[in-house]
């Protein structure tokens, strides 16, 4: 072979040359790969991101709406009492008791207990109308910021009325209606039909290979019953497209036509004008002020009813809606009602819970590191105790919820042999408390904090060390004044990532009992309290829409949160390699 | 042969100025060393004197660190390593349990073979064994002990400007004499040094030779070369280990012109196999 040629300089075997070309081939791919992989995790970073913050932009401004109260007393019972009535009074006060709680739902509750607050300090004239702002209901929130409905508006000017009947151009709200039928045919189509259709051919040919088998002439039978029912909608679909005229109910898209102050719902449309029914008061006679409004979602499919709308409309038309950054997200504790839910009573409890892992895994773990490390001699037991941290680094988080559950709140009982009686060892302090959640916290960051001081201390060369013991430092000097403080960088960021993965801990903070809903502040750690995590998990499950973009909204908390915990790792690290 | 001619450059060059006897410093008795169980030293048995320069030569891993380290303990810190035999300073027993080897290497300071300054300024590398050990009431003493340490060590001028400077910012050749000067900021009667000079250049090492020189006059320094010629400038006595062994030990002129052992002749000769 010409590459064992020891004759030939190596410059010039081709062997070399070749294996060359190939290595710094490897060389270049494998940094495209780096790049690659940087790439996409970036990549995912922002993607989290942007969708996270798209997601809860709607949970940092919410709507609130100015009212004029009559009030008869300053207790909460009646002032919620005058909050109701200007909120009805603004529907027309209407006489159907089932409408009057729907418009009553507009204002939650909660809205009178601030003012009651406020009303307690100020001290008010009740004679005289005392203005407020309240925020409006989640739902109606939602509305006001589209999210609850497409609102189509177009132009009802010189329309005519006759009784129920209003003559207008209503071709644009046809088209509406039409486009939406259209979508349902489709969707029906795809999601109902096509499989039906499907289910039943599969039958058939099945049926047709066993003539015998009556269960399935029965499953058959029903198969082609559905896909009958299913043609019998579509076809009615279909039908309502081609109508001159539509029947409108809570299963169509709404159709609502104002004038100035007056409402009137449709009950059929058809191009030209419609049959309608009032809503509140009567239209206001100025031609002028007429105006077709096509809520999209049918009334059945939507959480805010059409009358809701309807005053909340007036309510804007009166210039009394205006919409304000949601300070109550930050200033609030937890809430029933999405609109004065707030992360304070989280973000207040996972201080404290930090505050306490802090207080004792730090130290705690430090010192067991430096011992470890710098005191204890290598034998086998050392080596089963490091072996064991490691095992420990490894547990999922969850069972250290379940050990500090039955250690720290249960208790762990041992019946005592025959005596009639049980010994019950631990136990005693409270569910849901954040001293207890610091304190299994604490258990879980330990091993991270241990391993990574060690590692820290284990990366001071031992030069230093030498150096300082040849001098006459005691071990416990060299430790202080030289190993501790070059291995200072590594131990601040292993405990700082060890805190940090402590703060986003759920599982073992539910199991200590930290599930319930608390709706006040903790006044301590042995308070029950709820934690930003917690939080997050709670919300995700609450049924209300109002949640996705709040729990979203916590998220970013959440990661603020730690950007700034992080960022606090980074200052002293710069400060103590200085 | 016993006859053959000695290499030039091993001639001592103090030869002449014959070594006046000093008392003996440190008094080694049947020393031995073993790691885990393996010996690295066995039966070592000589006499350092004061106010001198002994050389310890002999070839790579012939345990010639190991015995600089039963001299202030630092064997203590390694585990596994077992000392046996009796040492004494001053005709006092150091390698009794009761004394306390931090109070040993008080007494006995250490230059390690790279430079190992602490990650500090100048100053607080100097200033800390006075400070660890008390031996500065104010800071005024403590200056004073600074400077006094850096000049013996003469490097006073080259740092003076910058005393607060990191120590590990000093070339090579400064940071051994800084690391001298730390030693000597706590007046130890004893210097050891292991192969001082090994990671220097030649002019960094002439300098480093000086300053042991002068230190002579002051201490009794115990220091490990493998420069034949660094061993003849420098030492008055020498000692030659081979595998673990004191094969000879005496003024450095009769171990250069007249070993008495075939080894340490072939060692010098520079024809150790
Ligand atoms: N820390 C140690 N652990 C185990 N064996 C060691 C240690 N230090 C030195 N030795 C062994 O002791 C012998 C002498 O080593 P050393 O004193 O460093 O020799 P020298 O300094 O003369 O080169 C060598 O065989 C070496 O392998
Ligand atoms: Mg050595």
């Amino acid at each position: 072979m010409q590459a064992s040629d020891l004759n030939t300089p190596i410059s010039q075997n081709p062997a070399f040359l070749k294996r060359m070309k190939q290595r710094s081939r490897a060389d270049q791919r494998f940094r495209y790969y780096g790049l690659l992989a940087i790439f996409i995790a970036l990549a995912l970073l922002v993607t989290l991101l942007v969708s996270i913050t798209f997601e809860a932009r709607s949970a940092f401004t919410r709507h609130e709406v100015s009212l004029d109260l009559q009030l008869t007393d300053t207790d909460s019972r009646s002032v919620y009492r005058s909050i109701r009535g200007a909120v009805q009074n603004m529907a027309g006060d209407p006489a159907d008791r089932d409408v009057r709680i729907e418009m009553s739902q507009l204002v939650s509750r909660l809205a009178a207990g601030d003012i009651t607050e406020a009303l307690q300090t100020s001290g008010v004239d009740l004679s005289a109308a005392y203005p407020v702002r309240v925020p409006v209901s989640d739902e109606a929130d939602r509305y006001l910021k589209g999210l609850a409905t497409s609102v189509h508006r177009f132009d009802g000017r010189g329309y005519d009325q006759a009784g129920a009947r209003i003559e207008s151009d209503f071709s644009g709200a046809m088209q509406v209606i039409h486009r939406w039928h259209r979508e349902q045919i489709s969707t029906i189509r795809h999601r109902e039909y096509e499989p039906a259709l499907r289910m039943r051919d599969g039958l058939a040919s099945q049926a047709e290979a066993a003539p015998g088998d009556r269960q399935l002439a029965m499953r058959l039978a029903g198969a082609e019953h559905r896909v009958e029912l299913i043609e019998a909608r579509l076809s009615d679909f279909e039908a309502r497209i081609n109508a001159e005229r539509l029947v409108l109910d809570e299963f169509t898209p709404s159709v609502l036509f104002r004038s100035g102050e007056g409402w009137m719902k449709a009950v059929s449309i058809s191009g030209g004008m419609i049959e309608a029914e009032p809503v509140i008061s009567g239209l206001d006679p100025d031609r002028q002020r007429g105006e077709i409004l096509v809520i999209e979602q049918p009334e059945s499919q939507r959480s805010i009813p059409d009358a809701q709308i309807v005053v909340l409309e007036r309510f804007q038309t009166a210039g009394r809606i205006s919409s304000h950054f949601n300070g109550a997200l930050f200033s609030n504790a937890d809430s029933s009602d999405a609109e004065f839910a707030g992360v304070l009573s989280g973000l207040v409890g996972s201080i404290m819970i930090i505050l306490v892992t802090m207080g004792l895994a730090v130290p705690v773990g430090i010192a067991a590191a430096v011992y470890l490390e710098e005191f204890a001699p290598r034998n086998r037991w050392t080596s089963f105790v490091q072996v064991n941290i490691n095992n420990l680094a490894a547990i999922p988080s969850i069972v250290f919820g379940l050990l500090g559950a039955a250690i720290f709140v249960n208790g762990v009982i041992i019946p005592i042999p025959f005596v009639d009686g049980v010994f019950r060892l631990g136990g005693g302090l409270g569910r849901g408390w954040p001293l207890v959640g610091g304190i299994v916290l604490a258990l879980m960051t330990l091993p991270t904090i241990i391993i990574a001081s060690r590692a820290a201390l284990g990366a001071v060369p031992g030069s230093v060390r030498q150096a300082a013991l040849a001098m006459g430092a005691t071990r416990l000097q060299t430790v202080n004044h030289h190993v501790l403080p070059m291995a200072a960088p590594g131990i601040l960021t292993g405990s700082i990532i060890g805190l940090a993965q402590a703060i986003g801990e759920t599982a073992p903070l539910l199991l200590i009992g930290m599930v319930a809903f608390v709706a006040e502040m903790p006044q301590g750690a042995t308070d029950r309290a709820t934690a930003l995590p917690v939080l997050i998990f709670q919300w995700s499950t609450r049924a209300e829409r109002a949640w996705e973009p709040m729990t979203s909204a916590a998220i970013i908390i959440l990661l603020l949160v730690m950007l700034v915990l992080n960022g606090l790792a980074v200052l002293m690290r710069l400060r103590y390699e200085k | 042969m016993m006859s053959d001619p000695i290499l030039p450059s091993a001639a001592p060059a103090h030869a002449g100025a014959a070594p006046q006897e000093q008392a003996v410093k440190v008094r080694v008795r049947d020393v031995t060393v073993s790691y885990d169980g393996a010996m690295a030293i066995d039966s070592v048995n000589i006499d350092i004197p004061d106010k001198s320069v002994m050389a310890i030569i002999g070839p790579s891993g012939c345990g010639k660190s190991t015995f600089l380290r039963c001299l202030n303990r630092m064997n203590d810190t390694i585990s596994g390593c077992s000392v046996t035999g009796d040492i004494r300073i001053d005709e006092e027993d150091v390698t009794a349990r009761n004394v306390n080897p931090v109070m040993l290497r008080a007494r006995v300071g250490m230059v390690f073979q790279e430079p190992n300054p602490f990650p500090k300024t100048v100053f607080e590398n100097v200033a800390y064994g006075p400070k660890i050990h008390g031996l500065a009431a104010t800071r005024a003493e403590l200056e004073d002990i600074v400077e006094t340490s850096l000049r013996r060590a003469g490097l006073w001028d080259e740092v003076k400007d910058g005393l607060h400077k990191p120590g590990t910012s000093l070339s090579g050749g400064q940071q051994q004499r800084l690391v001298i000067a730390r030693a000597i900021a706590i007046n130890p009667e004893i210097i050891l040094m292991d192969e001082p000079c090994s990671a220097l250049d030649p002019i960094a090492t002439a300098r480093i030779e000086e300053l042991i020189d002068e230190l002579r006059q002051n201490y009794c320094i115990v220091i490990v070369t493998h420069s034949m010629s660094q061993a003849a400038r420098i030492s008055q006595n020498t000692a030659f280990f081979d595998r673990g062994k004191l094969i000879e030990t005496g003024t450095t002129e009769q171990i250069f012109t007249n070993p008495r052992d075939r080894r340490t002749h072939d060692y010098i000769t520079g024809r150790y196999g």
